[in-house]
């Protein structure tokens, strides 16, 4: 599979950048990752089955996520599927993090940046 | 930790529906979706139920919309697809064009499953309860056979033995017998003593049902002979419940308080006797003085001999009878009564069932007609999208089979949905349902009910979808794209026409809801003549051979539970109203000479303490207090008003004498007060003559009720402290059936509310029904018309103008509609009849408001499109054609 340069896949939609940084430290099965997902978002984003599932798919066949070796455990549902994060997920979710990075310091320079007096209560 | 897991009709929704994902990633990822889903729904579940059912909706939502989203496979064709994939292909399809305008899709489904929801759980009731038969071999050959003395009017009364004996010995048409004698007891030595009921059965009555024991034997006819040991047989559930599911209870002493009995079987679970429930059986023993006796108290059974009928059976013992009446004076007028056992267990629950069923079929039909109407407008706003598809080629068997995909998808999610409110109605029906409702245990949904009606349901939307798509197929595909007006003319008529029948099931249905809401609300506000408010009431065994024991151990007990804090007034009454004791005794005032078949009867209730007090009755003349009569006073009473207008009409009551009984050398009972009537065992009928009389002249009483008034709060929070009283008084006698008067008023009224209450329901839901139908069916007016309404304007009619013609236009099938429902419910409420109180069938006000509040429903339903027409810019139609 011919893999682009990370920044063509930019930006991420927020459910698939939510999933690299879930996967970035450690393997997950499917309802970890809505578990995660979830609360790295405090709530904002929890995405459907189907939702989740077409995004793992459609992921997998960019080449940011593959399926993990890890197995289900004995005592685990067995059709748990693990994912992992590849080292082209890595780049590109690097990017990401990057284009984001640049847009808090973007915002920064206007009154929309964090901390600049429209965020302070009045 | 172990979570739940979904219920499987839904993980087997969310499989199919995984089933129409592209194939990538379902292969890939489908059994992992469906173990992701069904942890979700455990977590979800574990925070409660209605989490979990907003998890099942998102989630299927979720995965419907990812199926729509999904890029198309290439046509089916393309790729040399079966026709699996082919259907697949289609289904799909369907599933994307129907979510793409969700609010089609969404109101048929949630319509088939209400009607087919409501319609399974009511047949499933039926079915289990009235036509299924008795779980006993040849059921339908097994009868009960009653004893019947109109001048006691009885038409389904007991035997004595004499007469069952004869009866038994003289009658052909039934070939074997059988004798059930309801028995009571307390049950000792299991834990603290447990209230239980029993009955006596004659040895031939397990053989006569055809029943074994899961356990041990069943009481054969050998145990029934006079010198035979005591043995028992337990209901399972008496098995499970004192002896924990034991097997070794087989062999060991059941301890009654008459003496113990040694257990040779338990039944299996399900069996819980002929008609009544019991929880053990004892052989029922007769010496020669008991065969001898003429009190009536044998149950009978039987079963028909071959090729014999109820009718004969009747006709036979009724001969019998009345030839053993002749030769004894005392014995005039006596006949038979035999019917099938089913039929006298199920009573007259079936009239009910059968309204209910009427009821729900309406809401059934009402839903189909409203499937209809918006299947008949879908297809009609899509005339043109159909009509392009065939000219750019789409064979009519491509349209065919996808309005064919979108019927059974809308069919199937209906049906599925069906099913999950089919259940929780089945559940609510066997909880709400009035206690009396026979065999509810068994109650469950029926599958054969729920495949017919999804059947009936699919082949509506089949049908309404493909007629009209059908004949827009033949149309030529230039006429329907140049018919930019969209003119509906048949169509329309037929969507009026529904949406007219509509409005008839809906008026029918609320004049039927509003008659028994009224009788109900009427029987509510029947003061029953007690205060029931604030009053325990529990059953005390009182089992004692002599009436001082049982005196001082009431007043013992009377005494400590009146010091209790938060008590007003104790007493103990033999029967309290509403409850289900009673006897009764004739009565004849001094110095009349009423003959002795005439006399009225009068209702007995011994009582101590202050019962009157804990009841509220209130005293109209006289003295009300009798705790200083004594059994050798003159017998002393307080009677009811209607006692004492009976006997005494426009006299004082008070002092006068009376003699009770059929002995005309009784001694005189005195007079000494008159209360106000009470209500005894249902608010419809009018009050009995009733007679309070003293415990210490009334020594046979076998069981007292318990009444406690408190001050304030719950009674019910004296169960605990009442309990430690009894059984400090006597550890062997145990507190029963404790209750309020209140739920024991309400439980009289329970089979009326629930009817109200469910006809009620079915009325709210097709009138909701019927409003989305007009609201349909006028939107579809509306939007066919915009132009001729855009050049009316430009013409110079004003907006109020347009709206009151599209109104006029729904008002012809809403009069319509209104006067066959009237005609329906004037047919139909004569069924009703029976079952109201104080409201004509035929009362006009529940028809006038029914009428008014159906077309304000109608006319609301009528507004928006009304509205959207009022609000048509003439120029944007004018610029636009």
């Amino acid at each position: 599979m011919s893999r682009g340069r990370p920044e063509e896949l930019l930006p991420l939609t927020p459910l698939s950048h939510a999933v690299l940084l879930a996967l970035a430290d450690r393997d997950l099965h499917g309802y970890a990752l809505v578990q995660e997902v979830a609360r790295q978002t405090s709530g904002a984003l929890d995405p459907g089955t189907g939702t989740l599932y077409t995004a793992l798919q459609r992921m997998q066949s960019d080449g940011l996520i593959a399926d993990s070796e890890t197995l289900p455990s004995a005592d685990e549902d067995q059709r748990r599927k693990y994912y992992r994060i590849t080292a082209y997920g890595r780049e590109v979710a690097r990017a990401e993090v990057r284009r984001l990075a640049r847009v808090l310091e973007v915002a920064a320079e206007t009154s929309l940046g964090l901390g600049s007096a429209a965020e302070k209560p009045a | 930790m172990i979570r739940a897991r979904p219920p499987r009709w839904i993980a087997a929704l969310y499989r199919a529906l995984i089933r129409l994902l592209p194939e990538a990633v379902r292969r890939a990822s489908g059994p992992a979706m469906l173990a992701t889903f069904e942890e979700r729904w455990g977590a979800a579940r574990a925070r409660g139920l209605w989490s979990a059912w907003i998890l099942v909706a998102t989630e299927l939502l979720d995965l419907m919309m990812t199926i729509a989203r999904a890029r198309p496979r290439p046509e089916p064709g393309e790729e040399g697809g079966n026709m699996i994939s082919e259907i697949a292909h289609e289904l799909r399809i369907a599933l994307r064009t129907l979510m793409r305008r969700p609010g089609f899709g969404v109101l048929a489904t949630i319509t088939l499953a209400v009607g087919v929801g409501a319609n399974t759980a009511v047949f499933s009731v039926v079915d289990t309860v009235v036509l299924r038969p008795l779980p006993f071999p040849e059921s339908e050959r097994i009868v009960r056979v009653w004893h019947s003395i109109p001048r006691l009017g009885w038409e389904r009364g007991p035997f004595s033995y004499p007469n069952f004996a004869e009866v038994r010995d003289g009658v052909s048409s039934l070939g074997a017998w059988a004798t059930v004698t309801g028995d009571e007891a307390t049950l000792l030595g299991q834990g603290p003593p447990m209230r239980v009921r029993g009955a006596r059965i004659s040895g031939t009555f397990f053989p006569l049902l055809g029943v074994g024991a899961e356990l041990g034997r069943t009481i054969l006819p050998a145990d029934a002979e006079p010198t035979a040991e005591t043995v028992a047989v337990l209901s399972h559930d008496l098995w499970m419940r004192a002896y924990g599911g034991d097997a070794g209870a087989i062999g060991s002493p059941l301890r009654l308080e008459e003496g113990p009995a040694t257990i040779v079987g338990v039944m299996p679970p399900g069996f819980a006797g002929a008609s009544t429930a019991h929880d053990y059986w004892l052989p029922h023993r007769l010496d020669e003085a008991g065969r001898a006796a003429d009190a009536n108290y044998l149950q009978v059974i039987a079963r028909l001999a071959p090729g014999a009928t109820v009718a004969q059976a009747q006709a036979e013992v009724g001969s019998v009878l009345s030839r053993r009446a002749e030769s004894n004076a005392d014995d005039r007028e006596r006949g038979a009564f035999v019917e099938t056992l089913q039929d006298s267990v199920v009573g007259d629950v079936r009239t009910q069932l059968y309204l209910l069923l009427g009821a729900v079929a309406l809401v059934l039909l009402a839903a189909c007609a409203n499937v209809a109407g918006l299947t008949l407008a879908r297809t009609h706003n899509r005339r043109r999208e159909h009509a392009v598809r065939l000219a750019l080629g789409a064979g009519r068997k491509r349209l065919v089979l996808h309005l064919l995909a979108e019927s059974s998808l809308v069919a199937t999610a209906g049906g599925l949905v069906g099913v999950g409110i089919a259940h929780a109605l089945v559940r609510a029906l066997a909880s709400f349902a009035p206690s009396g409702l026979p065999r509810r245990d068994e109650l469950a949904v029926q599958p054969g009910a729920l495949v017919f009606l999804l059947t009936v349901s699919v082949l509506c939307v089949l049908f309404f979808g493909l007629l009209p798509a059908l004949r827009g197929a033949d149309t030529p595909a230039g006429d329907a794209l140049r018919d930019r007006t969209g003119r509906a003319g048949g169509r329309a008529r037929m969507q009026e026409a529904l949406a007219g029948f509509q409005i008839a099931l809906a008026l029918v249905l609320m004049v039927g809801a509003g008659l028994l809401g009224r009788s109900f609300a009427r029987l509510q506000s029947v003061d029953p003549g007690f205060d029931p408010d604030g009053v325990l009431v529990a059953t005390v065994p009182l089992r004692f051979e002599d009436n001082a024991e049982r005196i001082a151990f009431v007043d013992g007990m009377l005494g400590r539970i009146e010091r209790l804090p938060g008590v007003e007034a104790v007493g103990l009454a033999w029967s309290v109203p509403f409850g289900s004791a009673w006897g009764s005794t004739r009565v004849v005032a001094e110095g009349s000479d009423v003959p002795l078949e005439d006399r009225p009867n009068t209702q007995m209730i011994p009582l101590r303490g202050s019962a009157l007090r804990s009841l509220g009755l209130t005293l109209l003349e006289g003295r009300a207090d009798l705790s200083a009569v004594t059994a050798a006073d003159p017998l002393t009473v307080v009677v009811n008003q209607t006692f004492a207008r009976t006997l005494w009409p426009g006299r004082s009551a008070v002092g006068k004498r009376f003699r009770r009984g059929t002995d005309p050398d009784a001694p005189w009972t005195t007079v000494s007060g008159v209360l106000a009537d009470t209500k005894a065992t249902s608010l419809s009928e009018p009050a009995p003559l009733m007679m309070y009389q003293p415990l210490t002249q009334a020594g046979w009483i076998q069981d007292g009720q318990l009444l406690v008034r408190t001050v304030s709060g719950d009674p019910l929070s004296l169960v605990e402290p009442l309990r430690t009283i009894v059984a400090e008084q006597d550890p062997t006698v145990p507190l029963t059936d404790v209750t309020t008067l209140r739920a024991r008023l309400s439980r009289s009224v329970a089979a009326p509310r629930f009817r109200a209450g469910l006809v009620g329901s079915f009325a709210v839901l097709v009138t909701l029904l019927s409003a989305v139908g007009v609201y349909g069916v006028m939107g579809l007016l509306v939007a066919g018309r915009v132009r001729d309404i855009g050049v009316r304007m430009a013409l110079g009619a004003d907006r109020t103008t347009v709206a009151v013609g599209v109104l006029r236009t729904g008002a012809t099938f809403t009069v319509l509609g209104v006067g066959v429902g009237l005609a329906g419910a004037l047919v139909l409420s004569g069924a009703l009849e029976a079952l109201l109180f104080e409201v004509a069938a035929r009362d006009p006000t529940t028809y006038v408001v029914s009428c008014a509040l159906l077309v304000m429903a109608t006319v609301v339903a009528m507004l928006v499109p009304a509205r959207r027409a009022a609000s048509v810019q003439p120029m944007d139609v004018l610029r636009d054609s």
